[in-house]
């Protein structure tokens, strides 16, 4: 994925100034709140526009919601499949949710509606995967099994997090968006 | 005059405000459906006003510009009395519904058109699937009301002497009998009963997932 010169404002307030980075691994977005994180991540997935700049990538991507976004209406299954109606039922049980299948969001604890919508960006087999906070509306205790799950997928994944102790675990390069310098590209590692 | 032939004369007139009630619905649901997506629309303003109208004027007075207005402008007048009551009745119902899908609709998360939107489905696949479905839950309690209000507003219909179940009873008057006029609670009471029975089962229907 290559990014060049992504500017973004709110009614006169700059969010995003001139942030270009490339990558081929995983990448962790990081920094204070409100400093253009999710809005980065929004524009990578096409669900904003940037006022200018360019994003470039092969093949497709998938978006994981901070708050998963499942559709409550609809099973486990038909969640995942209602863009994919050819999903591979063995989806569920790569992410624990073979007993979940007929369940409904509602009945779900946070950690599986959070692998439903792993599971439903992954049914469109998807070559890029964001993640908006996946940590932040979880239980602490499961921040490594998160990261165990992001670190399986075979995919690049995008992932912002305000949490730099997870970031280290699921990506070796780090971006940081900073509010207040607005956006600087910084290395770590890789 | 005995209990059964005035029964038999009131229930002449109950089946027109059962049909008035049917046909209403079966134009009004449509009708609020397409008001609601140009109110939503870029005809914002005008159905905004178009909508004050409806809900802010006596449904009565609306009764009367359905039967004469287009008599007097455009010199074709609507002969059938019945047809301006279900004209009259559909449009301003319309105007109802239209805001209580637009409440239903705009309290959909925008999440949810998001996630259907990273999913690559289409705008008309999303509504139909993922919004519609949810909208539908959301709106029985103010639809249910509107669905009572209606059983009752179609005694309005006798202002343009449509000879419902109201106007029957108040002919018994003329000839001194007084109860059928009260009696007639009655056939409303039981309609409304059924009304929501059908409700409170549709609300269960959608009671499965929370959201």
């Amino acid at each position: 994925m290559r990014v060049s010169n992504i500017c973004k404002s709110f009614g006169g307030n700059k969010a995003l100034e001139d942030v270009s980075f490339e990558t081929s691994g995983n990448l962790a977005i990081v920094g204070e709140s409100g400093g253009g994180k999710t809005t980065l991540l929004r524009i990578l997935a096409g669900l904003e526009t940037a006022d200018s700049g360019t994003v470039e990538y092969d093949g497709k991507i998938g978006f994981v919601f901070q708050d998963f976004n499942l559709f409550p209406h609809m099973t486990v299954w038909e969640n995942i499949t209602i863009a994919a109606p050819d999903a591979d039922i063995g989806l569920l049980a790569r992410l624990g949710l073979e007993s979940k299948k007929d369940e409904y969001p509602c009945n779900l604890s946070g950690g599986q509606r959070q692998r439903v919508a792993i599971a439903r960006a992954l049914a469109l087999d998807p070559d890029i995967l964001c993640f908006d906070e996946p940590t932040s509306a979880l239980d602490p205790l499961l921040t490594d099994s998160v990261a165990e799950l992001i670190n399986s997928l075979d995919k690049i994944c995008i992932i912002v997090t305000h949490d730099m102790e997870f970031a280290d675990k699921v990506a070796k390069k780090k971006l940081i968006v900073d509010a207040r310098s607005n956006a600087i590209y910084k290395r770590k590692g890789a | 005059m005995s209990f059964g032939e005035v029964n038999l004369k009131l229930l002449e007139g109950f089946q027109l405000n059962c049909y008035l009630y049917i046909l209403t619905l079966l134009f009004s649901l449509p009708l609020g459906l397409i008001f609601c997506y140009l109110r939503m629309g870029k005809s914002k303003a005008i159905m905004q006003g178009v909508i004050w109208f409806l809900r802010g004027s006596p449904l009565m007075i609306q009764l009367f510009i359905v039967m004469y207005v287009p008599g007097l402008l455009f010199n074709i007048p609507i002969k059938s009395r019945f047809t301006v009551a279900v004209i009259a009745f559909s449009i301003n119902y319309a105007a109802y519904f239209c805001e209580i899908f637009r409440g239903g609709i705009e309290s959909i998360p925008k999440g949810q058109w998001e996630a259907g939107q990273v999913l690559g489905l289409s705008k008309w696949a999303i509504e139909r699937k993922i919004v519609f479905p949810q909208v539908v839950k959301k709106i029985i309690p103010p639809f249910g009301n509107e669905l009572l209000t209606l059983i009752k507003d179609t005694t309005l219909a006798r202002v343009i002497a449509v000879p419902e179940m109201l106007m029957a009873s108040t002919e018994f008057t003329t000839k001194g009998l007084i109860w059928p006029l009260f009696y007639t609670t009655v056939f409303f009471l039981i309609a409304t009963a059924f009304m929501t029975f059908f409700l409170k089962w549709l609300e269960g229907r959608f009671a499965y997932y929370e959201g």
